[in-house]
């Protein structure tokens, strides 16, 4: 199909030069302006009596074969690279404008979320706000909890160890109050003394029951 | 040393060889007595238990040495062949632990209890007449007493009997004191 043009265009420039070439002969017969010569087309050379010009019927086949061998040689290859760069930029131009598509789709996107951005701006820092509020209320009471729990921990350290003071101290003063008894003890006790210990001891035995002591006796089993 | 258990297995079977109450007592005393002979020792502190015990030396040989030591304590002849028959079972070394268990057993038989009384100043002889009366009542048996003086008590008397321990020692009441004066 894109040879009938190249045809048609060889064809159209032939027959348009043709009535020229016509016109610009000169007439059989006609004396030459340059002397003798016989002029007008001759469109086959003829055989015998050749002037040395060539047949116009041979130069347009001349022409139409170097035309045919340029269309095989040369115009079919740079049809078709002209159409694969055809189609390449086609398709590029096709993806240039889809791209163009999306890149307004995404900035109607970006300027609709730049007309909201001021309240999303807002918001966000409400958010924020409310949060490091929550955040502190809640780190002070964290830390009054702990404040308390260690307060409560170090009062009753401090009683525990008052108390173990206390008791120490108890515990030496009655130690030495013991110790000073047993002295005086020592001094004081006499054999009266002694005797009377001796009397309530026989006395605490015979009222205090030992069952324990129950007859055992009995040979052997 | 041998079990408690086997050592009161060896005093019962003891107490049954004995014919009547005066030998069993008899019995107790020999033993007694040789359980005490049985830790003297000689020059290189080597003890007679040891002696009875060491198979080093031969059966016939710590036979003869026991029957030396029973002549010498006057032994009753039964207590020497009962011991002849530990020795033979190489349980002469429990001669402490079966002395022990026979004269309890003996003394559960005969109505006796060995009562030890610590005090802080020596008892006149009335107090323990009183105490051994007073023990004897408590306890419903004869109360064989031994006494011993121990000045840190301070003052009052202490009661052993077999592991029962009455305390009636000023120390123990000091001590009854701090501890509650403490709690």
């Amino acid at each position: 199909m894109r040879r009938i043009p190249c045809l048609v265009a060889a064809l159209t420039t032939a027959l348009t030069a043709l009535p020229r070439i016509v016109a610009a002969a000169p007439e059989p017969g006609a004396p030459d302006a340059h002397g003798a010569h016989e002029g007008g087309i001759q469109w086959i050379s003829p055989v015998f009596g050749n002037t040395g010009k060539m047949g116009l019927l041979w130069i347009l086949i001349n022409f139409a074969v170097l035309m045919w061998l340029l269309e095989k040689l040369l115009f079919s290859k740079l049809r078709a690279k002209t159409a694969a760069k055809s189609d390449a930029i086609r398709g590029e131009l096709e993806r240039a404008s889809l791209a163009r598509q999306q890149a307004e789709g995404i900035m109607t996107d970006v300027r609709a979320r730049l007309a909201k951005l001021d309240g999303e701006v807002e918001s966000i820092l409400a958010e924020a706000t409310a949060r490091a509020e929550a955040d502190r209320v809640r780190i002070v009471e964290a830390a009054q909890t702990e404040a308390e729990r260690i307060k409560a921990a170090a009062i009753a350290a401090a009683e525990r160890d008052s108390e173990q003071r206390r008791r120490a101290l108890e515990a030496e003063i009655v130690d030495s109050a013991i110790a000073r008894a047993e002295v005086m003890l020592r001094g004081r006790i006499t054999a009266a003394d002694q005797g009377r210990m001796v009397d309530d001891f026989i006395g605490q035995i015979a009222s205090t029951p030992m069952p324990g002591f129950a007859a055992t006796a009995g040979g052997p089993s | 040393m041998i079990p408690g258990s086997l050592a009161r297995r060896y005093a019962r079977a003891l107490l049954g060889l004995a014919p009547t109450p005066a030998a069993r007592d008899k019995y107790a005393t020999d033993l007694a007595a040789l359980s005490e002979m049985a830790k003297s020792t000689d020059e290189s502190g080597v003890t007679v238990l040891t002696v009875l015990t060491t198979r080093r030396y031969t059966v016939s040989d710590r036979k003869k040495l026991l029957d030396a030591l029973g002549r010498r304590v006057a032994a009753d002849p039964m207590v020497i062949k009962f011991l002849a028959y530990a020795i033979e079972q190489d349980r002469i070394n429990g001669l402490h632990e079966i002395t022990r268990a026979f004269v309890r057993m003996a003394d559960d038989a005969a109505g006796r209890l060995q009562a030890e009384v610590t005090s802080a100043a020596p008892l006149g002889p009335d107090a323990i007449a009183e105490l051994q009366q007073a023990l004897a009542v408590a306890t419903g048996k004869t109360i064989v007493l031994t006494t011993k003086v121990d000045p840190s008590l301070i003052g009052g008397v202490v009661t052993k009997l077999g592991s029962y321990v009455l305390d009636g020692s000023v120390r123990s009441a000091l001590a009854r004191m701090r501890e509650e004066l403490r709690s």
